[in-house]
């Protein structure tokens, strides 16, 4: 059995009465496999170690146990400056040392903190894709829990709106007799529906049902609200981690918006080297080429359109709201990608004034401006079909 | 009114400042003209002093509602959980001048902006990390005099004590600033309190002093110790 020790200066082993046997510097670029050929003479039963980085090292070819509370390695950690000069002849003195530690730990988290943002964009992208398909499949499923709970309780499923509310009335209770002004209440169900559904359940249009038919709702009910929630909790998790990638981004497009851009590219980087043209018309592309097509007007938003301080605008001054915040947002993403600093709050708050200031600047149509609508596309399209 | 700065009662290197704005908390500035996060600088007889607001810090509230913190003293190596972007940090790092300051955190983001303050302050060692997991940094810390943790979390005594056993020296001090809703919403926060109190005496936390900071910061407390290995 042998004990290995981890410093900034390197890996020291120690035999079980904590004499230092040999010890082997991180900066050596090899350092993994000269400490596990300096290990194999030894053949140790047992590696103990109080460091992950020396686990990660070893494990592959030892069996390693970590233990801080082992007495030889604690002692050697909370007096690690005098171990090394007393028993490694360490030469240095008290500011030297703690020159090497700082260097050492700004060093190791320089190199994690770029990892750490690095990948976790396309996690995004996944996410927002995995949301995508999770709100299709509760789309669908919620509209079959409509259909089939109706056959039983038609007057209560005309009565509510969201799928994802029914679910939960039926997990509650499924058969509609066992309904009660109470429980419906705690639903967010308004008084005026909630009096409405109590007063049909006995005399109900609906089937009577079974047990066991009512139970293969209740499965039913169940996967829909999962759906839900499994939805829910990916946009809550989304956000959180587009704050610790793309802050910037994040408050300069809201963390839904900028994740559906990441996802619409792949990746950050991808996205902060776009043209802010290019960025404007991200999610619009199928608009894109149509108006190429048919010589109709290019889009002028696309997935940017969902930004409030766009969408809201009247439709002669959403496209120099999308082009403005296009170009903040490859700024934004940019300096999330080096690292720069957090100028997001600003500019969110600056592109809010530019949107206030438009509106008071040009509060009617200009006059040459149409609203673009289907019957002009269609007009284009036939032109062209007769030629 | 004359500016006055003096040491505020017992604490090293903490000073109460009587001025324009009335009293507030400051360290001396050890990286001199420069505000970290837009505090107010104060010079005073040829020194400057920046101001340690007990509404930004809870390390300031805890001060200023009486808590004598012996172990941060200007040697002192301290190790610093939940550390942030460093804004308490930076007024530790002002106290223990001569000593170190360990800050770990492990959201990517703070961390960039604790990596830059690090590199013009001296004695602050960042380290990217998950404080759950002490293993990751046993190679950076070596034995400290005063462990802090406020890291809002669920678990956060029990992340705190883990630290404190694997790196706190015999002897030395252990402060935690616990938020009541982060760990239950359901209970109140003088239960919480009451609870996360008995579980750090069980752990081994001597002569415990309490302070509530709710005043200053919504349902939080800080509790100090002493560590006897
Ligand atoms: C309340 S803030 C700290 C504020 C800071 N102490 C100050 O006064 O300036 C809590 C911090 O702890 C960090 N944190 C939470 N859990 C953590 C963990 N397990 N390991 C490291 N840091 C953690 C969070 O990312 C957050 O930045």
């Amino acid at each position: 059995m042998v004990l290995v020790s981890a410093n900034p200066y390197g890996a020291f082993v120690l035999d079980i009465r904590g004499n230092l046997l040999f010890s082997i510097s991180f900066d050596e670029p090899n350092y993994k496999s000269q400490l596990i050929d300096s290990l194999h003479p030894m053949s140790p039963e047992k590696v103990i170690t109080d460091s992950q980085r020396i686990v990660d090292a070893l494990a592959d070819h030892f069996k390693v146990d970590l233990d801080l509370g082992n007495e030889i390695l604690k002692s050697w950690r909370l007096s690690r400056l005098s171990h090394l000069k007393n028993e490694y002849h360490l030469q240095i003195d008290e500011t030297d040392y703690k020159q090497k530690v700082r260097d050492y730990a700004i060093a190791l988290s320089r190199i994690s903190v770029r990892q750490h943002a690095e990948g976790r964009d396309t996690l995004i992208a996944q996410a927002i894709h995995a949301i995508d398909e999770l709100q299709k499949s509760f789309t669908l499923l919620g509209g079959r829990l409509y259909e089939i709970y109706a056959l039983h309780f038609p007057e209560l499923t005309s009565r509510i709106q969201n799928p994802a509310t029914l679910a939960r009335i039926i997990l509650k209770h499924s058969n509609r007799e066992s309904f009660s002004a109470e429980t419906l209440s705690t639903f967010g169900i308004s008084a005026e529906y909630v009096q409405y559904i109590v007063q049909h359940k006995d005399e109900s249009l609906g089937a009577n049902f079974s047990v066991s038919d009512l139970a293969i709702i209740e499965a039913l009910a169940k996967s829909v609200y999962d759906l839900y929630q499994n939805k829910m909790q990916l946009e809550k998790w989304i956000e959180t981690v587009m704050n610790e990638v793309a802050p910037n981004l994040t408050a300069v497009a809201g963390a839904n918006v900028g994740a559906r851009l990441i996802a619409h590219v792949g990746n950050l980087k991808s996205l902060a080297f776009l043209s802010s043209g290019k960025v404007q018309t991200l999610g619009a592309e199928k608009a894109l080429y149509k108006a190429l097509r048919f010589k109709g007007k290019t889009p002028k938003h696309g997935i940017i359109f969902q930004i409030p301080e766009v969408g809201t605008m009247p439709f002669w001054l959403r496209g120099k709201m999308a082009r403005a915040f296009a170009s903040k947002i490859v700024i934004a993403a940019r300096l999330d990608v080096y690292g720069g600093s957090y100028l997001g709050p600003e500019m969110r708050e600056k592109l809010k004034e530019k949107a206030n200031l438009l509106r008071k600047q040009f509060p009617n149509p200009p006059k040459e401006a149409s609203k673009p609508n289907k019957q002009s596309s269609k007009k284009n399209r036939s032109k062209r079909r007769k030629k | 009114m004359e500016i006055d700065v003096r040491q505020f009662k017992k604490q090293k290197g903490v000073y109460s400042v009587k001025g324009i704005m009335g009293v507030s908390l400051a360290t001396e500035n050890r990286l001199p003209g420069f505000s970290v996060y837009g505090e107010r600088l104060i010079d005073f007889k040829g020194k400057e002093y920046r101001e340690f607001s007990h509404k930004r810090s809870k390390i300031a509230s805890s001060i200023l509602m009486g808590l004598n913190i012996d172990a941060l003293k200007p040697d002192s190596k301290v190790l610093y959980l939940g550390a942030s972007t460093g804004t308490t940090v930076s007024h530790v790092s002002d106290i223990v001048h001569l000593g170190l300051i360990y800050a770990v955190e492990f959201a990517p983001r703070p961390m960039r902006d604790l990596l830059e303050l690090a590199s013009l302050r001296t004695n602050i060692v960042p380290i990217h990390a998950d404080a759950r997991h002490p293993e990751l940094y046993s190679d950076v810390v070596d034995g400290v005099d005063f462990v802090y943790a406020d890291v809002a979390q669920p678990n956060q005594s029990e992340i705190f004590m883990e630290n404190v056993k694997a790196f706190l020296r015999p002897n030395g001090g252990a402060m935690i600033s616990i938020k009541a809703r982060s760990i239950s919403q359901a209970k109140a926060p003088e239960q919480v309190f009451k609870e996360e109190e008995k579980y750090l005496e069980q752990k081994g936390l001597k002569d415990l002093k309490k302070v509530n900071i709710s005043k200053y910061h919504k349902d939080h407390m800080s509790i100090y110790g002493t560590w006897f290995g």
